[in-house]
């Protein structure tokens, strides 16, 4: 039950599930949208983010004080992610829909509310100074992320992520991350693996850019 | 003297679902097409893609992706007592002018008609009588039925990877859907669509009523789909910009998505954009098209030779092109005579403006435009008409379209039109507000067609299409029938603290929208005495000249017209390449 309803949720936060059959309208809504809605708890979350919480290793060894990791790391900022996309993974990192060895465990000893208040604290912690990106010269990663393709049927990342690179709205992250983490994504998105897209709307795309394509868009990010 | 260019087998005016459609398929039998488009090539990438794209004001205000009225428009007037006038802005509906035509920009609301809209005239009649039909009603049976249309339909579905859940497989009905859907060879190619809140509500207050509500099919994809034709769709993401836009996402079929990369990869196929067709040039007989004249990019005059020449303008579009080139007797309403420009319809629309308490936030911008919950409880024949006196019926839904800030200002009735009453108003409604929408089936008058305006001309100096019409007595009951029904479930629904109707009411305006489905002129029959085509879209008078389209419609069923419109052409498409080109020039036999 609970995976059908992570993999259902998707880009808008109260949209329902997809239905299996056209007579049935109430579906409940996510168990992360049911778990924010029941606290507005951080401290617990600032907590478990510098000391860890049993098995599960403290948030900042990787992630880095206040959701900056260290520059040149594979490791995604967390600080300023929007708290219902932050909450989402946990819980998706939980029940495998999208598999990660260091994640998981990590998720699995943290309950709905531990999950909640952490998505809390880190979506309040200031985004991180950004440095002016020099304007990206047109190459192949700057034309997929702003334009797409037309023979691939690829529309362009920013139609959901935002053109100015801090997101597309509740579920839709920030993509300005390191490219290796960006890399790592789109080839768990093609393989099938990572699987907590919405309709299939990430797996889709993934599966028809090249090794190629992904790196530049990696690229094109990691310096935005 | 317009330039004369080499001769092909077909070409087609028109690069929308129709041109798009029969184009590739008799390209891909072998013979050399050229499809003729007056609007621009546009492309999902880069054209449709966001920020851009997301322009309300360019493309719902400004019309962007609509005919230039400033260029080209109709004239409109009630009745022939009265002088008609040209509209200068769109308003009663959107005609396109682009690649891919209103295919490209519409809601992708997606049906399949009722098999008693193929047979209207005579189910009604033998099972009310002949007196239900109101004098001067000029409604008439299809020259086919539905079951001949369904394996096109079919085909129509899984090119446009069609969503929803079967309702009746094969004569079976399926438990959790349409349990008034007409019989289906294969299930949906997707599954229906999510469902926004307030549809969800609908349904909710509907099904308490008694009714069957469901998920409204749409030609959104759903999931990750290749089409018929090997080509990608994406899932939508429900991003609300569907009705007068291009689609960002591939999600919407449309020609560009569906159709034209793999047409455009046939060396027999030819699209040629900025193509203004003027006319359909007859022989000395006038029995037989010589091709068609043209205006290119350049303003040129372009005359290109052909073997068959077909329709697939926008519609009504169709029937003005007729009336230019004098194929085809034109109707005459003073002696019921003449058949070119009979059968004008529209949609009986009509509105239950619904307003909710603070609790019921509706977010109006999670949308998608065929994103519906719906029932068709009062479509067609599937209630009782005897005790109610008129033909026809419509499907009652909350479909959530958008929520783009200058069109959707739901505002109480007796709110004040401007000033801080209406400010205040608009505040506090806006995310508290939907219509229930209501889309009635529509009947032709005597009084009501298509003809060349005497007076007013196109930037071309060729005569505009007149509009003569107004609501039947039929329809307007109808519309007070349905739009009560409306209310009553509106009163139904969670929340809701106002439902006010809006039926119809005479005089037909043209200043409202009532959808872009606007259909007739060229209707198809059996004699042709009341119909210009035969049941194949061919015209009875110039053999080598085939119609599709809306404008075949003899009437206008409560259905959205593009599952239909995409069966006729594959039904034209494969007549040709069956039947006509064993003996050119000649009628199909039926």
């Amino acid at each position: 039950m609970r995976r059908a309803l992570a993999i259902a949720s998707l880009g808008l936060a109260v949209v329902p599930a997809m239905l299996a059959r056209s007579s049935q309208f109430d579906v409940a809504p996510p168990v992360w949208q049911v778990a924010l809605a029941a606290s507005k708890d951080t401290d617990t979350g600032k907590m478990i983010a510098a000391q860890g919480k049993g098995t599960a290793i403290a948030c900042a060894g990787c992630h880095g004080a206040n959701g900056t990791p260290a520059t040149g790391t594979p490791f995604p900022r967390l600080a300023g992610v929007p708290v219902e996309y932050v909450a989402k993974q946990l819980f998706d990192y939980r029940d495998g829909s999208r598999p990660n060895p260091m994640m998981a465990p990590i998720a699995k000893a943290l309950s709905d509310a531990e999950i909640a208040s952490l998505a809390r604290y880190y979506a309040s912690q200031d985004v991180p100074a950004k440095h002016t990106p020099a304007a990206a010269a047109p190459n192949r990663g700057r034309e997929l992320a702003r334009y797409g393709d037309n023979p691939l049927a690829i529309p362009a990342c920013a139609d959901c992520h935002g053109s100015d690179e801090t997101g597309g709205g509740p579920v839709l992250p920030p993509l300005a991350q390191p490219a290796a983490y960006t890399t790592a994504q789109l080839q768990a998105f093609r393989t099938g693996e990572r699987h907590n897209d919405a309709d299939g709307v990430m797996r889709q795309l993934a599966r028809r850019l090249s090794d190629a394509d992904i790196q530049v868009l990696a690229d094109y990010y990691a310096g935005r | 003297m317009a330039k004369s260019l080499p001769a092909v087998d077909v070409v087609l005016v028109g690069g929308g679902w129709t041109g798009s459609v029969i184009g590739k398929e008799l390209a891909a039998g072998g013979l050399k097409v050229v499809v003729l488009e007056r609007g621009q090539p546009r492309w999902t990438s880069p054209d449709f893609q966001a920020p851009g794209v997301r322009d309300e004001l360019k493309y719902t205000r400004r019309h962007e992706l609509h005919q230039n009225a400033a260029t080209e428009t109709y004239t409109f007037r009630n009745r022939v007592d009265e002088t008609a006038l040209p509209m200068r802005r769109w308003q009663f509906a959107f005609p396109a002018n682009h690649l891919g035509g209103a295919g490209t920009h519409w809601s992708g609301a997606y049906y399949r008609w009722d098999p008693v809209e193929f047979k209207l005239r005579s189910h009604y009649t033998q099972r009310y009588g002949a007196r239900i039909f109101e004098d001067g009603v000029t409604a008439q049976d299809w020259p086919l039925t539905y079951d001949e249309l369904e394996p096109y339909f079919d085909r129509f579905d899984y090119l446009v990877g069609a969503s929803g859940f079967a309702g009746n497989l094969k004569g079976v009905v399926q438990p959790g859907g349409n349990p008034f859907e007409p019989w289906r060879s294969r299930p949906y190619p997707n599954p229906p669509m999510r469902v926004p809140y307030a549809s969800a509500l609908f349904g909710d207050a509907a099904a308490k009523l008694g009714y069957h509500p469901y998920v409204q099919p749409s030609a959104l994809s759903t999931r990750p789909y290749v089409n018929s034709e090997g080509l990608q769709m994406n899932s939508c993401v429900y991003c609300g910009f569907c009705s007068n836009f291009g689609c960002e996402q591939f999600a919407k079929a449309s020609p560009q998505v569906c159709v034209l990369p793999v047409a455009l990869k046939l060396p027999t196929f030819e699209l040629r954009t900025g193509a203004h067709v003027l006319r359909v040039d007859l022989d000395g007989d006038r029995k037989s098209a010589r091709g068609v004249t043209y205006v290119d990019g350049s303003g040129a005059e372009i005359f290109q030779p052909a073997q068959l020449v077909i329709l697939c303008a926008f519609a009504i579009n169709n029937t003005r092109l007729l009336l230019l080139s004098g194929i085809g007797r034109p109707y005459d309403p003073a002696t019921g005579e003449g058949v070119v420009g009979r059968n004008y319809t529209h949609q009986t629309s009509s509105s239950v403006s619904l307003f909710f308490d603070e609790s019921v936030d509706i977010n109006p911008f999670m949308a998608a435009g065929a994103a519906a919950v719906t029932m068709d409880d009062f479509c067609t024949d599937n209630f009782d008409h005897g005790p109610l006196g008129f033909v026809g019926g419509g499907y009652i839904q909350i479909q959530v379209v958008s929520g783009a800030p200058i069109g959707n200002r739901p505002v109480p009735p007796g709110t004040p039109a401007w000033g801080s009453a209406w400010k205040k108003a608009t505040k506090q409604y806006y995310n508290h507000a939907i219509p229930i929408t209501i889309t009635g089936s529509s009947l032709p008058v005597r009084g009501g067609y298509l003809s060349l305006d005497p007076t007013y001309k196109d930037a071309w100096g060729q005569p505009l299409l007149r509009i003569t019409y107004d609501f039947p007595e039929n329809d307007i009951k109808l519309s007070a029938f349905l739009t009560d029904k409306g209310v009553q479930i509106g009163r139904a629904m969670k929340g809701v603290t106002i439902a006010h109707g809006n039926p119809r009411t005479r005089p037909y305006p043209a200043t409202a929208y009532q959808s872009t489905h606007i259909n007739g002129g060229a209707a198809m029959g059996a004699d042709p005495k009341n119909s210009v085509v035969n049941r194949y879209g061919q015209c009875w008078d110039v053999p080598n000249v085939f119609v599709t389209g809306a404008a075949l419609f003899p009437q206008n069923s409560c259905y959205n017209p593009t599952g239909t419109i995409g069966a006729l052409s594959y039904w034209t498409a494969d007549a040709i390449r069956r039947d006509y080109l064993r003996a050119p020039g000649r009628l199909i036999a039926s």
